[in-house]
């Protein structure tokens, strides 16, 4: 019982705006700062934090005004350009956008923008509301995010690659990604973010990312999580689509101590779709937590939802899902499957797949699944001579796949299936 | 489209047919709770100190406890010490036969439809009938003893064998194991309990019928069923509440425990007060069932209909300790008007090569929420386990809601664990295919809930299964010819 008010008075010791004038902050940032010290770090007994022990992030003493670091050299993050030749890159240290390391030759179908421009401010923390704790405190501490604006009735041809690092070197950095996508009518763009970490502290790299899908456009987003033992993940992804509009996201963690994603799509008008794809290869002390939050809010959208996880040694993996269908809603299609693998006896998989609906005229499902590779088809490959420990690598490959494959890129799509069969400690090369 | 609303109306629209109050005498507690309201329970059913100990621990733990509030549930505050927590009709000498049975308690039995004589003429069921909180009358009593099965009511139990009520008791539901359960430990005025010996199959089906009756009395019945080595009962409960406008709390619990190779079959009836259409009165459920496989290929199986209730609580649990043994649950609960209803199982998986089956179909109408929470556990040691769920929603109106809630937690590679959910409304496809062969919407309405939760009825012994369909009908009503 006690342990609440500690963590209210720790996080009152350790997280403050430090020696910043106070007449420099929004009153945005002085309210999320307060709404944090009140509530604190969510703990077990919170519904929506069950399974996931935060107890290494409550106890790091970060630092959560980390300057960019800007050692960095366009040869050192050469081989973390996953997104394909012509992708136009954008290069973010520790939340911060750093022009010198990015792309200059863009696409004319789309600007960027400081997110605490003016122009970001009609939309910034429309979604993400600070009343979540890790919310809160990203929108006190973010700085130098982007406002990735694409303009009505264009197609972005080349991939927009969101580069991630996380500089713990030299100390623990919270770090606080924060972007804003704004896709205007009829607009088509493919982003893809990857979150890569450079430690010797442990390091949390905690983002908010919210996407504006405008009527009839088209925004696919990809996500590579993959960052070292000491890493902390807290990654938020907000979205709002409006009419015909199609969201599709794919989420694969390979790396990072501890990943918590959050999905939160609001389906607002009409024949909205979305897809939400999570693959997860855990292994060592990993926890992965995947939550998704799917709303629909209008009548004939339809949403897909498709999370496995390939649990080895002492990896923890926790799937929350939900689906709501509110009143009006009729007419939608909701579909939502969490399948897992459990590769040794220490894994443990905690699933909770969820439906919240009010409306009749629906068809919505969900089914979840844990157990292990099927014996009989390890005992096909055995009996025409592939090892076992080949066998198991080609039968995790077919079930990973199934979310490999959903990703329209094929650079990012070699990268994954190179870092797989790394992960699963196997020389056979994978291809799609 | 309108006749079909039309229709729902009218299943949605029926009242409660089984209400109505029978004057009985009571013999009743003073409102409120403390030490003395359970010390005056104590005294009043004449009990030994040990019993009383237990109750006075168990109301300490529930003075330490919140109320959870986790369930999708919504009402308003109870008022714990507005509730009279023991009410007994007046004691009227030792019955010798069902003649001397209080005539009203036997006009309301007849009400009801379950006629002692007849059901112990034609049915050969034997009935502890509970009113309001004590046994009035246990049936077949001697033909059971014969077979050395105890069955009396839970008082009787504990003057008569307080050696089995002591090793039992609290053994499958500790007293600290919820809120309701802790105040069910320390109030509980009476129950049934079960004890089927070494071997032996229970040659009839035991039944309990529950019945709450002067009002603002809180029912806190405590059941427990023990089956020793390779025994096998199987035990029917069922249900149904006069009509009433003030709210009353049902906190109940059942405890089954299961030796090596006994087999446990435990099915409910609900149909209590569920208030009327606009959610005034009606009986909030929060009951705590739960059984133990204790040893090897043990087998505990709930089956229940719900129709009743203005809320209700519930998750009938299975702990399976013994390798190879088996649960399973199996549930109908149909929501209308302003009912609420959470309920599911806990499977938690200990022992190797257990299984477990979960199918639940819930029918929501009106402006209800139905909720469905279970959690399937896996135990890093329960080797080769294996779990099936399926939980369908079926909703009947667009003003009502189907919820989905499983926790799956799996901490072993060779287990398998798979769920199944899924939310659809009638076919509109299914309706016009019935409406073609001459089928009236109507009738094919009744046909296809009735299809749908023909899974779960077959499981339920017969004199139930008819039962449960009559209860559907009437939930139903308008619909089923």
């Amino acid at each position: 019982m006690n342990t609440l008010t500690e963590t209210i008075s720790e996080t009152e010791q350790h997280i403050s705006f430090g020696n910043i004038a106070s007449e420099k902050l929004t009153p945005e940032r002085k309210l999320a700062i307060d709404t944090f010290n009140r509530s604190g770090f969510p703990s077990l007994k919170d519904e929506e934090w069950k399974y996931l022990d935060l107890s290494v992030l409550k106890n790091t003493p970060f630092n959560h005004q980390a300057p960019a670091c800007t050692k960095l050299s366009l040869s050192d993050i050469e081989k973390y350009k996953v997104a394909g030749a012509d992708a136009i890159t954008l290069v973010f240290i520790n939340g911060v956008y750093c022009p010198e390391l990015s792309s200059q030759n863009r696409d004319s179908g789309f600007s960027i923008e400081s997110v605490e421009s003016e122009l970001a401010s009609r939309w910034l923390g429309k979604l993400a509301k600070a009343d979540e704790p890790f919310i809160a405190l990203n929108t006190a501490f973010h700085h130098g995010g982007l406002l990735i604006h694409i303009n009505a009735e264009q197609e972005v041809k080349q991939t927009i690659h969101l580069l991630h690092f996380n500089d713990s070197r030299h100390e623990a950095v919270a770090a606080y990604p924060r972007n804003l996508v704004v896709a205007e009518k009829n607009s088509k763009v493919q982003l893809i973010a990857t979150y890569h970490s450079l430690n010797n502290f442990t390091s949390l790299t905690n983002s908010v990312t919210e996407f504006f899908v405008g009527e009839n456009a088209f925004v696919e987003y990809d996500v590579k999580q993959d960052e070292n033992e000491k890493a902390l993940q807290i990654n938020y992804v907000y979205a709002q689509q409006k009419r015909d509009s199609v969201f599709d996201i794919s989420t694969v963690t390979i790396g990072g101590k501890m990943v918590r994603n959050n999905l939160n799509i609001a389906l607002t008008e009409t024949g909205g779709t979305a897809h939400l794809n999570g693959l997860t290869v855990g292994g060592k002390n990993q926890t992965v937590d995947n939550h998704t939050l799917v709303d629909h809010a209008s009548p004939h959208c339809e949403s897909f939802q498709l999370y496995k996880n390939i649990l080895d040694d002492n990896a923890h993996g926790i799937f929350n899902g939900k689906i709501f269908v509110r009143q009006d809603a009729q007419k939608t299609n909701a579909f939502q499957s969490s399948k897992n693998v459990l590769l040794s006896d220490d894994a443990v998989m905690n699933a909770k797949p969820q439906l919240e609906i009010y409306a009749d005229d629906v068809k919505c499902s969900h089914g979840a699944t844990t157990g292990q590779l099927d014996e009989e088809a390890l005992f096909y490959f055995r009996s025409r001579g592939i090892g076992k420990k080949d066998a198991l690598a080609l039968l995790n490959y077919a079930f990973a796949g199934d979310v490999i494959e959903k990703i329209n890129n094929d650079a990012l799509k070699a990268d994954l299936l190179k870092l797989l069969a790394q992960k699963l400690n196997t020389e056979i090369e994978f291809e799609i | 489209m309108s006749e079909d609303l039309k229709i729902i109306d009218e299943v949605t629209g029926s009242d409660y047919k089984w209400g109505f109050v029978s004057n009985i005498e009571a013999d009743t507690a003073p409102k409120g709770l403390n030490e003395d309201i359970i010390r005056f329970i104590s005294a009043k059913k004449n009990e030994p100190q040990w019993m009383l100990d237990f109750r006075l621990k168990a109301f300490n733990q529930w003075k330490k406890m919140e109320e959870p509030t986790w369930a999708h549930v919504n009402y308003p505050e109870i008022d714990f010490q507005d509730i009279i927590y023991y009410s007994a009709p007046k004691p009227k000498k030792t019955l010798n036969s069902l003649d001397e049975l209080d005539p009203e308690v036997k006009a309301t039995f007849d009400k009801l439809g379950i006629s002692l004589e007849e059901q112990k003429r034609l049915s050969g069921v034997a009935v502890d009938a509970v009113i309001d909180s004590v046994s009035v009358k246990t049936t077949f009593r001697d033909e059971l003893a014969k077979l050395g099965i105890i069955f009396c009511s839970f008082s009787e139990a504990v003057r008569e064998h307080p050696e089995l009520v002591k090793k039992y008791m609290g053994s499958v539901v500790p007293y600290t194991d919820n809120y309701y359960a802790a105040l069910n430990s320390a109030v509980f005025s009476d129950g049934s309990f079960c004890y089927i010996p070494k071997g032996v199959r229970c040659p009839m089906e035991l039944s309990t019928y529950f019945r709450i009756n002067s009002a603002g009395t809180g029912q806190f019945e405590r059941t427990l069923i023990i089956a020793d080595e390779g025994a096998y009962a199987s035990y029917l409960e069922g249900c149904t509440a006069p009509q009433r406008d003030e709210n009353q709390l049902h906190a109940a619990v059942v405890e089954i425990y299961a030796h090596k190779d006994a087999q446990v079959k435990y099915s409910t009836v609900q149909n209590w007060y569920p208030g009327d259409k606009n959610g005034k009165g009606g009986i909030y459920n929060f009951v705590t069932k739960r059984g133990l496989c204790a040893g090897e290929r043990a087998k505990i199986s709930w089956t229940q209909v719900e129709t009743g209730s203005a809320i209700t609580w519930k998750y009938p649990s299975v702990i399976l300790k013994g390798d190879y043994s088996v649960g399973e649950f199996y549930s109908v609960a149909v929501t209308n008007n302003m009912q609420q209803a959470d309920t599911g199982t806990k499977m938690i998986h200990i022992g190797k090569n257990t299984s477990s089956t979960i199918v639940s179909k819930g029918i929501s109408g009106g402006k209800s929420n139905n909720s469905y929470r279970g959690l399937v556990r896996i135990g890093k040691k329960a080797l080769n386990a294996r779990n099936f769920s399926q939980c369908d929603s079926l909703l009947l109106g667009d003003k009502c809601g189907a919820h989905t809630f499983p926790y799956i937690e799996c901490s072993n590679p060779t287990a398998k664990v798979e769920h199944e959910a899924t939310t659809s409304k009638v076919g509109e496809d299914q309706i016009f295919y019935c409406n073609q062969r001459g089928i009236s919407t109507e009738d094919a309405v009744g046909l296809i809930v009735n299809g749908y939760c023909r899974e779960v009825f077959n499981q339920l012994p017969m004199e139930f299964a008819v039962e449960a369909q009559k209860l559907l009908a009437v939930s139903l009503e308008g619909s089923v010819g």
